[in-house]
């Protein structure tokens, strides 16, 4: 990177432009324009660092920047300060270039998503909104638009910006992906498909997508596309094994799994499941209580891997179950279901066995009893 | 004389022995660089022509490492139009007297010699600039976008050009140029110092001229020459001089013509 060079410069103040100072520093020669005018040159030079000296001679500006040796230029110290995430220092660099610039598309799009980043969503929008009305062509602050105003909850806003993102870069996938959540979340999953299976084939690795496209799949009515959707979980489980989207895809997973199986079971309750409920109920009695915790923090962790509960042929061994037993998916689905009962009643099992647990507690002698 | 330094009389980097292979590729000739301390821009190139056995390329200093920088722009400028001969810009005899005889008007101090040779040196220097300033923006762009090696001596190079036109807003130099030509000249050197800055990263390098209220007229100048054209094709060198012609008001200013002999 080669080292700056001082800038030496002179204006006359008759052709400085007025509309870049406070209306009440605009009578040229004036020592209220004469301190304005040095502040914008200050400001203008103070992202490049270095020193700045403004002088009035005989009706004209005489600017002078002598740079501090070694820095970087302003736009790459912006530019890396997004990327890691450090907003706190890129954010006064920005305001600064607006105030040099108000104009400048990419500075209002980068303040923009800043500050939609951190919630501050209305000065995200008049920003973003800035951004789109001097250049409508630039699709990622559209995009930037319609997201900011889909977390300020206002979808309706949102719809046009991320609809002409769309228009204006149809591969675009967070252009994409946004509008098909968008329309997910307007309960209108059969327009969302097509925007959620286009961004799926351009963002293949994109596990959001292929979650939300999953979702989009299990929400038409009439239709079965359980089979795609469970391939579309598993996809962004691999992609994201870990954090709160994972958490979200098992929990979907789970919800699959027993619609197929309610599918499969046509509406009546599963006799399997309540055998395994049933004994399990009797595995959990033959406990002490650390014995109870063990087996059911055992039966959790193998949960959180993902469990196949209409495959029979996926094995799981549970040293804690009955003094070490190998194991089908859906009996771990029934210990984990039995001990949520018992240990931590109240809490969201994942799965709804209600029916079948209540016939499994007659079974094993428990029923009307709960502790 | 200038003394030709040829190729080979100093290693180049990547990106420039390639524009030189590419140059004579396309057009079946040799390029001869030359050094030539002499010249007012930093570099020319003069295609060859069909009596001619080489094109020459001029550098002002080409020992310097921003010689490479140079040398790939002047490649890619002259092949900017094909291999066609490249249309030429043309003086007007009645415009050079017009801005001959502003000039002494304004210098009615000087003698008239001096005042006339003054005259035709900055009309000459408007027409030079009109020539190169819009397509060189496509070509910096391009640089930009495939020389990595370039970087440094690109930015450099652009850096120090917009630098060097500062002192034209010298209120001495001001005074000396009929006020048409120095705004549309200004203007010009307002739109490189935008597209420089954007370029480069360094906004600091437009300040002057936004201060002084170029920036729209400027935008509007990078505007014609980086999206003149269609998503398939960049504008040809004449749509942009004309456009920009236009839009700095001095549109009656030059002629073409259709025979190539100096850049």
């Amino acid at each position: 990177m080669s080292e700056p060079q001082p800038i030496s410069f002179s204006v006359p103040e008759a052709g400085f432009d007025l509309t870049l100072l406070p209306e009440a520093a605009r009578e040229r020669g004036s020592e209220a324009f004469r301190e304005a005018v040095t502040i914008y040159y200050k400001d203008a030079y103070r992202e490049a660092g270095g020193r700045v000296d403004v002088g009035f001679n005989d009706g004209q500006i005489e600017v002078n920047w002598e740079p501090q040796a070694g820095q970087i230029p302003a736009r790459a110290t912006i530019t890396a300060l997004l990327e890691s995430g450090r907003y706190d220092e890129a954010i006064p660099l920005l305001l600064t270039r607006l105030q040099l610039e108000p104009e400048h598309v990419e500075s209002l799009y980068n303040l923009g998503m800043v500050f939609s980043d951190r919630m501050q969503l209305p000065e995200a929008r008049e920003l973003l909104s800035r951004a789109v009305e001097l250049d409508p062509g630039h699709a990622n602050a559209q995009v930037a638009l319609g997201i900011a105003a889909l977390r300020d909850n206002d979808p309706d806003a949102a719809q046009g910006p991320l609809e002409k993102a769309v228009v204006l870069e149809p591969r675009n996938p967070f252009a994409l992906r946004a509008l098909g959540q968008l329309l997910m979340m307007k309960d209108n999953a059969l327009a969302a498909l097509p925007h959620l299976r286009a961004a799926a084939t351009v963002a293949p690795d994109d596990p959001i997508n292929l979650f939300t496209y999953a979702q989009g799949l299990l929400a038409i009515e009439g239709e079965s596309h359980e089979t795609e959707a469970g391939e579309l979980f598993k996809r962004a489980l691999r992609l994201a094994p870990v954090g709160e989207l994972a958490e979200k895809i098992k929990n979907q997973q789970r919800r699959l799994a027993e619609r197929v199986m309610r599918a499969n079971a046509q509406g009546m309750p599963r006799l399997d499941a309540v055998m395994y409920l049933s004994s399990a109920l009797e595995a959990y009695r033959e406990l002490d209580p650390e014995g109870q915790k063990q087996l059911l923090a055992e039966a959790g962790a193998v949960g959180q891997k993902g469990l196949s509960i209409n495959s029979p042929e996926q094995n799981h061994h549970l040293k804690h179950f009955r003094g070490g037993t190998t194991v089908s998916a859906l009996q771990v689905v029934c210990i984990l279901y039995v001990g949520i009962q018992l240990l931590l009643p109240g809490q969201d099992a994942g799965i709804d066995f209600a029916r079948e647990y209540e016939l499994a507690k007659v079974m094993s002698g428990r029923g009307g009893e709960e502790k | 004389m200038p003394e030709p330094t040829g190729r080979g009389s100093r290693e180049f980097l990547p990106s420039a022995n390639q524009a030189l292979s590419e140059m004579e590729e396309a057009t079946g000739k040799p390029v001869m660089i030359v050094d030539a301390p002499e010249l007012n821009v930093l570099a020319t190139i003069r295609r060859a022509g069909p009596e001619d056995s080489s094109h020459v390329l001029r550098i002002k200093d080409g020992e310097k490492r921003a010689a490479d920088y140079l040398i790939v722009f002047q490649c890619r400028m002259a092949l900017r139009d094909g291999l066609e001969p490249r249309a030429v810009l043309r003086d007007k005899p009645a415009m050079r007297e017009q801005v001959i005889s502003e000039c002494e008007e304004l210098h009615g101090q000087m003698p008239v010699a001096k005042a006339r040779e003054l005259g035709s040196f900055i009309y000459d220097g408007l027409i030079l600039q009109l020539r190169s300033m819009g397509p060189g923006l496509l070509v910096d762009r391009w640089i930009r976008q495939h020389c990595p090696d370039l970087q440094e001596a690109q930015e450099q190079a652009i850096a120090s050009e917009i630098t060097n036109n500062l002192g034209a807003l010298q209120p001495s130099i001001r005074a000396s140029y009929p006020g048409t030509l120095y705004e549309a000249s200004i203007s010009m050197n307002a739109a490189y110092a935008r597209f420089g800055a954007d370029l480069l990263g360094k906004p600091y390098l437009a300040v002057p001229y936004l201060s002084q209220g170029y920036g729209d007229k400027a935008s509007r100048l990078i505007a014609l020459a980086l999206e003149g054209g269609s998503p398939a094709k960049e504008p040809e060198d004449r749509q942009i001089i004309d456009s920009w012609a236009q839009e700095l008001g001095i549109s009656g200013w030059y002629d073409w013509s259709e025979r190539d002999e100096q850049v």
